[in-house]
């Protein structure tokens, strides 16, 4: 209930309440108030104009237009409804019904035919022909309307509960052997429920209009019985001479119509909506610097915060990242601790409600010099940083042709024509080791096998050969054969073309076939760097703790999983991010921890490493 | 406890069928769990489907315990599904988001003809023994993490009694430390309750970590099946090999000889004459044109504890010639 009152809080939809209040007054008080007005004939006073005591004038015979609009409110509101929630409950059984004949599928195909076909039909005209064969009259006209709305919402509920019936939840409930009827009604209609209810009050909308022309056309309401329709139907014959006999039940109709339906729509967008909000403040944005060419990315301090409807969290807090030319850095940690976000904020990727901000943040800058205004700027940021997402699947479009997709950007960046387009296409699926690249640029998505299809992801992140290649977790939904040969692929081109990679993961043993250096990342910070090839022996202890959950093939003994979960971002420790799980904890961790060097490439944000570090005098200090 | 007895199951393809499963014969036994590893494809999925009654077995049979699970029809199979709980992959879509964890899993616990009361009861002690809490009872899904909502999956099946639980892939939508808690989860509670399982994953090192058995699948047929501890160490199979050779390792494996697969793996419904695995093998006639036998003929499980359906496992082809082909 405070979800629906919620949903009424702007302007608009406070108006369309307003109205829809005003007319179910009109339609409970009309009939006593103005029935006498609206029903008794006055021939004396026929075809007046609009007056302040008849705002609409009155008809042929006399009797006030307004009252008769108003009087006729409840009886035309009443068939609306009745036709419109009496389609939306029969649409709504007839739909699921037919999603559960899963078992049948004959019987199921047939149904879904028919229902199509009935859709192609357009509602109105059912409507009228029903209503003809059942004689006009009021109760026909909202069985008329009733029936040519049933097939649009059985459709509708229909796919609905079909996608909710193959969810594996209610699999779970055919697997504990309930009766259907109980799944039906515990897993299926609440699920259902808030979408059936948004279509059954836009139905109710679309019933009001056809209600109304039904009547209009005559076919509806006869005489002496009168609805908005026969008031419009009589108001229009003297639309030149007396506008608002006309104009005033045409108001009428359409606001209510239309209050109805923005109000179904109001509810509907407020199921599927997703907070909006505006950014915080300027974020920070990387410099070129002309330089240092070994150097392809170098961030000091990265934090990146977002606003939410709880106030602002920070998922990133105070990063280092160094990418040298050539070199493959690995990001490891848990989900939830910032992977993502730090490299979403490197390819300036971040949503408008993410903030931004680093200390030091430097780029090489291009042999011509740093770009000038805003959309060289863009153009020149594309062309250095390429990514890779982590879901092939859901990363391409599905309807658009595989070529098109890997040369998009190269299209909108580099101004590229479509024929030449099509030939980087070709080159860089070729570089990315598909065979026949010039017959599969022409191919969708679907055509491809898993591993091919994260090849052309990577091909859509190489396209403009970039000095640096994110890769968020590009393997990890993948078979260990595939993961395999796009490891190797990554690693070649890596070694043909010396671009560098920024590759994420929540597996060390990837991360350490892979990666040069690794950093791991807990609760939005570095906890260690270090060499991948020392990734069997880490200092800090939570990599050591994830290191002994991790399952390798000769593990026998227990796993040994890490207690508590990952710290929230909203409620990060002031202290070490790993104090509530660390079984070293002490008093000391409280206090902020930084990194300290503990030999070559080796840094560990830990206390117990900043002590060793005092033992011994023979390890690097840090600058 | 479980057994698949020459199951096949046929899928339409288009206007055709493919055979998704081929003749698959498994035994879970009691109170232990047996592995099922194969790469996406390989029909893993559809033979839990098949176990668990979600799709019909097109031949063969299923059997729980004595009675044949694939014979029962209406009430008897009703009841008889709550002896087999399954355990999905996804544990966002396996719990319904409109019923609160209480509600969830003292409906399953009732299946088992608890009054009110008592399931309540054994909800109670789940969510306490699954690491939830008390206070579980009351929320929904949406408040709880990936890792603490396969807890609740794995609480609701239990709750039902069952004799086998199927898992499939119940780990790897999870973080790796989250995912050692539930696989540790898994095994006491097996230790606990006696409870069978049927575990499946394309994650070799886990099946490693939970099953005392392994069985390997390619293109709809087990192609190798044994005890863990051989199948891991000295794998028979050439696909066997090719998949372990895949899993990375930290600091890599030292001496590791690696085997390379040639291809992706084939359509299902374009299966590759003789031994199906023909057109990747590393040590097959794609590589030694003189074993035509492997494109020509399809090889049948041997007999025995460690059985292996290949012309040339890997046992008796030589070392020198398994690095030669390299
Ligand atoms: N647009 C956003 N608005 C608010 N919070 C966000 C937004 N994007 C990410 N976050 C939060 O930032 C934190 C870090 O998220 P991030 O995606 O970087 O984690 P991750 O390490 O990549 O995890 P995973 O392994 O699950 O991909 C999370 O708590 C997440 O909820
Ligand atoms: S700083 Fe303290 S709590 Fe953090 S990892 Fe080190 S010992 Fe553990
Ligand atoms: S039968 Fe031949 S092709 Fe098949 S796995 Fe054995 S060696 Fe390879
Ligand atoms: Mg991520």
């Amino acid at each position: 209930m405070r979800n629906l009152l919620g949903t009424f809080r702007s302007v608009p939809s406070i108006a369309a309440l307003i109205v829809l209040v005003l007319i179910l007054f009109a339609a409970i008080f009309g009939e006593p108030l103005f029935g006498d007005a609206a029903r008794n004939p006055d021939v004396l006073n026929a075809e007046l104009g609009p007056s302040l005591a008849q705002p609409f004038g009155t008809d042929q015979l006399g009797r006030d237009v307004f009252a008769r609009t108003v009087v006729s409110a409840g009886p035309t509101l009443l068939r609306a409804l009745l036709s419109g929630l009496g389609a939306a409950a029969v649409g709504t059984v007839l739909g699921v019904a037919i999603s559960l004949q899963r078992g049948r599928p004959r019987l199921q195909s047939l149904a879904q035919r028919v229902l199509e076909t009935s859709l192609a039909f357009p509602a109105l005209l059912t409507a009228i022909f029903v209503t003809a064969v059942l004689g006009s009259s009021g109760s026909a006209a909202t069985i008329g309307i009733g029936l040519a709305l049933i097939p649009g919402l059985a459709r509708l509920a229909q796919s609905m509960s079909a996608s909710i019936v193959e969810r594996d939840f209610v699999r779970a409930a055919e697997q504990l052997g309930l009766r259907r009827p109980k799944i039906l009604f515990r897993e299926v209609v609440p699920n259902l429920a808030e979408t059936m209810v948004t279509a059954a009050a836009s139905a109710t909308a679309l019933a009001l209009i056809a209600v109304s022309a039904l009547s209009f056309l005559q076919l509806g309401v006869q005489a002496p019985d009168f609805d908005w329709g026969t008031v419009l139907a009589a108001g229009l014959s003297r639309i030149y001479s007396a506008p608002w006999a006309a104009l005033g039940p045409a108001a009428f109709i359409t606001v209510t119509g239309a209050s109805i339906a923005y109000l179904a729509d109001a509810i509907g967008r407020r199921a599927n909506r997703r907070a909006v909000i505006a950014a915080t403040g300027p974020s920070a944005r990387p410099e070129a610097v002309t330089g240092d060419d070994d150097i392809v990315l170098d961030v000091r301090g990265l934090s990146v915060s977002f606003a939410t409807p709880m106030g602002e969290v920070t998922p990133v807090r105070g990063v280092d990242l160094t990418v040298r030319r050539g070199e493959i850095v690995g990001i490891v940690g848990e989900s939830g601790s910032g992977k993502s976000v730090t490299s979403m904020a490197i390819a300036e990727l971040l949503p408008p409600n993410a903030r931004v901000r680093a200390d030091r943040w430097t780029m090489v800058a291009p042999a011509e010099g740093e770009p000038a205004d805003a959309a060289s700027r863009r153009r020149w940021m594309a062309q250095r940083i390429g990514v890779v997402f982590q879901d092939a699947m859901t990363s391409l479009n599905p309807a658009m042709r595989v070529g098109r997709q890997i040369s998009e950007s190269a299209r909108v960046h580099r101004g590229l024509g479509r024929s030449e387009a099509q030939a980087l296409a070709v080159e860089r699926l070729g570089e990315v080791r598909v065979a026949a690249p010039e017959l599969r640029v022409g191919q969708f998505p679907h055509e491809f096998s898993g591993g091919m299809r994260q090849r052309v992801v990577i091909a859509t992140g190489m396209i403009n050969h970039p000095d640096l290649l994110i890769a968020d977790e590009p393997t990890t939904a993948l078979d260990v054969t595939v993961q395999d040969e796009v490891l190797a692929l990554l690693r070649h081109l890596n070694r043909q073309d010396g671009s560098s990679i920024v590759f994420i993961s929540h597996d060390l043993a990837v991360v350490s076939e892979l990666c040069d250096r690794v950093l791991v990342m807990y609760g939005g910070t570095i906890v260690e760097e270090l060499p991948a090839d020392q990734l069997a022996e880490p200092q800090h202890p939570y990599t050591r703790a994830l290191l002994a959950a991790s399952p390798t093939l000769d593990t026998v003994q227990h796993l040994a999983a890490i207690p508590g979960n990952p710290p929230d971002p909203a409620m990060y420790p002031p202290g070490c991010p790993f104090a509530p799980r660390c079984p070293h904890v002490s008093d000391r961790c409280a206090e902020p921890v930084s990194l300290v060097s503990v030999g070559t490439g080796h840094r560990v944000a830990c206390v117990l490493a900043a002590d060793d570090r005092a033992d011994s005098s023979d390890v690097e200090v840090p600058a | 406890m479980l057994r698949l007895d020459d199951v096949t199951v046929r899928f339409r393809a288009g206007r055709g069928w493919f055979d998704a499963v081929r003749g698959v014969d498994l035994e879970v036994p009691p109170g232990g769990t047996l592995g099922l590893v194969g790469e996406s494809g390989s029909g893993k999925s559809t033979v839990a489907k098949a176990a668990a009654g979600f799709v019909p077995v097109t031949a063969g049979r299923v059997f729980l315990g004595d009675m044949e699970l694939s014979a029962q029809r209406g009430r008897a199979l009703r009841s008889a599904r709550r002896r087999l709980q399954v355990v999905f992959q996804d544990p966002y879509a396996s719990l319904n988001p409109r019923r609160s964890v209480g509600e969830i899993i003292t409906q399953a616990a009732s299946t088992t003809g608890r009054t009110r009361v008592e399931s309540e009861r054994r909800t109670h002690e789940l969510l306490d023994r699954t690491g939830l809490g008390a206070r579980a009872f009351h929320r929904y899904p949406h408040e709880f993490s990936g890792g603490q909502r396969q807890r609740i999956a794995i609480a609701r099946a239990l709750a039902a009694d069952p004799e086998v639980i199927i898992a499939d892939e119940p780990t790897s939508a999870l973080d790796v430390s989250v995912q050692a808690a539930v696989l540790e989860l898994l095994r006491e509670l097996q230790e606990e309750t006696g409870v069978s399982m049927l575990f499946i994953s394309h994650n070799l090192a886990v099946v490693r970590a939970v099953a005392q058995r392994v069985a390997v699948m390619y293109l709809g047929r087990i192609v190798e099946i044994g005890p863990s501890d051989q199948v891991f160490s000295s794998p028979e199979h050439p696909y066997t090999r090719t998949l372990l050779d895949a899993v990375p390792e930290i600091g890599g494996r030292p001496g590791r000889t690696r085997l390379a697969l040639g291809d992706d793996i084939p359509d299902p419904r374009f299966r590759p004459s003789g031994c199906s695995f023909h057109t990747r093998c590393p040590v097959g006639v794609r590589c030694d044109p003189e074993r035509t036998v492997c494109s020509d003929e399809e090889p049948t499980l041997t007999l025995g504890d460690h059985m292996v359906a290949c012309h040339f496992p890997l046992s008796v082809t030589s070392r020198s010639a398994v690095n030669g082909i390299e």
